[in-house]
């Protein structure tokens, strides 16, 4: 199996398996993914990032938006149940 | 001639005596007749011989009624060029007989002994093999790529992943398993609800910009794919979730 890991600009966006990316070894993968599993928990408004050297940064997270392609959850279950019944 | 007084004449005497002989010796000029007796008169038989080298260490002497040897001619020393071919037992490259030695010794190479040529994390010869698989799978005769990701924080905007498809897919698909929440999918026409199940599969993602939900933020992703790509029309809405494993298939 491939491993790859996503990194830009000193941050690790992601891990996973498959094509693209870089390509790391399966034990680069599991050093990284016990980071993850073991990341702090944020306060409310803030998130925490991974710099490539396997730290933490905190961060402010980006105000949620509403544009016009967004269809509310409410109305997706709406519609759900019409189709379910 | 130099001219000599009679020290030095006798001095250089004594030095031409000692030249002959080899020794050091100071010698009184009353001895000089005896020393220059005792001197070799020279005049024997010599013999001239040619040899070859062997594995063996050889002493060159002369032959029966030689009084010694003026010359020893070694002849070059028979050595081999080999070429060998890796194979998977080792292989120890001496020299035929009557060779003593290697010249040079040409391992083969071949230009197949490539990291795609080999299946992947074997080793051969030092490559280590990135192929994998035994021919192109498929699913209903159609190739396909699949992974997985896992975000290590939240991701608020577009996300694209890689694919080794070479074309546009005709359908895409991801989901994830997770402990925590469960998954509403909506895939064209086609409904399914497992809102009330947790520890399930769902499909938050496929083609043609679904309508798919997962029951901890209500996620949904309108996705898009070409030859090489899948892109995951996230925000910060409808994030990616940190330490989530999401599955991903093109087909």
């Amino acid at each position: 199996m491939r491993y790859n890991k996503n990194a830009q600009d000193g941050y690790i966006l992601a891990i996973g398996t498959g094509a693209g990316c870089e390509e790391i070894t399966e034990q680069e993968y599991n050093a990284i993914k016990a980071v993850i599993d073991a990341r702090p928990t944020p306060t409310e408004g803030y998130g925490y990032r991974l710099k490539t050297d396997l730290t933490w940064e905190r961060y402010e997270l980006p105000e949620p938006e509403t544009t016009d392609e967004d269809v509310p959850t409410e109305t997706v279950l709406a519609e759900l149940q019409e189709v379910l019944e | 001639m130099a001219e000599h007084n009679l020290t030095e004449l006798f001095s250089d005497i004594a030095d031409a005596i000692r030249a002959k002989t080899g020794g050091t010796a100071n010698i009184v000029a009353d001895n000089f007749p005896t020393a220059i007796a005792a001197i070799p008169s020279g005049g024997g038989t010599y013999q001239s011989k040619t040899a070859t080298p062997t594995a063996s260490e050889q002493t060159i002497t002369p032959d029966t009624g030689y009084d010694g040897l003026s010359a020893v001619t070694v002849n070059p020393a028979p050595l081999e060029a080999k070429t060998i071919t890796p194979s998977a037992q080792e292989q120890v490259v001496t020299p035929t007989a009557p060779n003593i030695g290697l010249s040079s010794v040409t391992v083969n190479g071949d230009v197949d002994l490539i990291a795609t040529n080999i299946k992947r994390d074997v080793s051969i010869f030092g490559v280590v093999g990135t192929f994998e698989g035994g021919g192109t799978p498929t699913i209903n005769g159609k190739t396909y790529d699949c992974g997985t990701f896992t975000p290590a924080s939240d991701i608020t905007a577009n996300y694209t992943v890689n694919h080794t498809l070479g074309r546009t897919p005709e359908f895409l698909v991801l989901w994830t398993v997770n402990n925590d929440f469960a998954v509403r999918g909506v895939i064209g026409k086609w409904n399914a609800n497992i809102g009330n199940v947790t520890n399930n599969a769902g499909v938050i993602a496929s083609s043609g910009g679904p309508a798919a939900a997962t029951g901890v933020n209500n996620a949904i992703y309108r996705s898009s794919a070409d030859a090489t790509t899948l892109t995951l029309n996230c925000s910060a809405t409808y994030p990616l979730l940190a330490g989530v494993e999401y599955q991903w298939l093109v087909i």
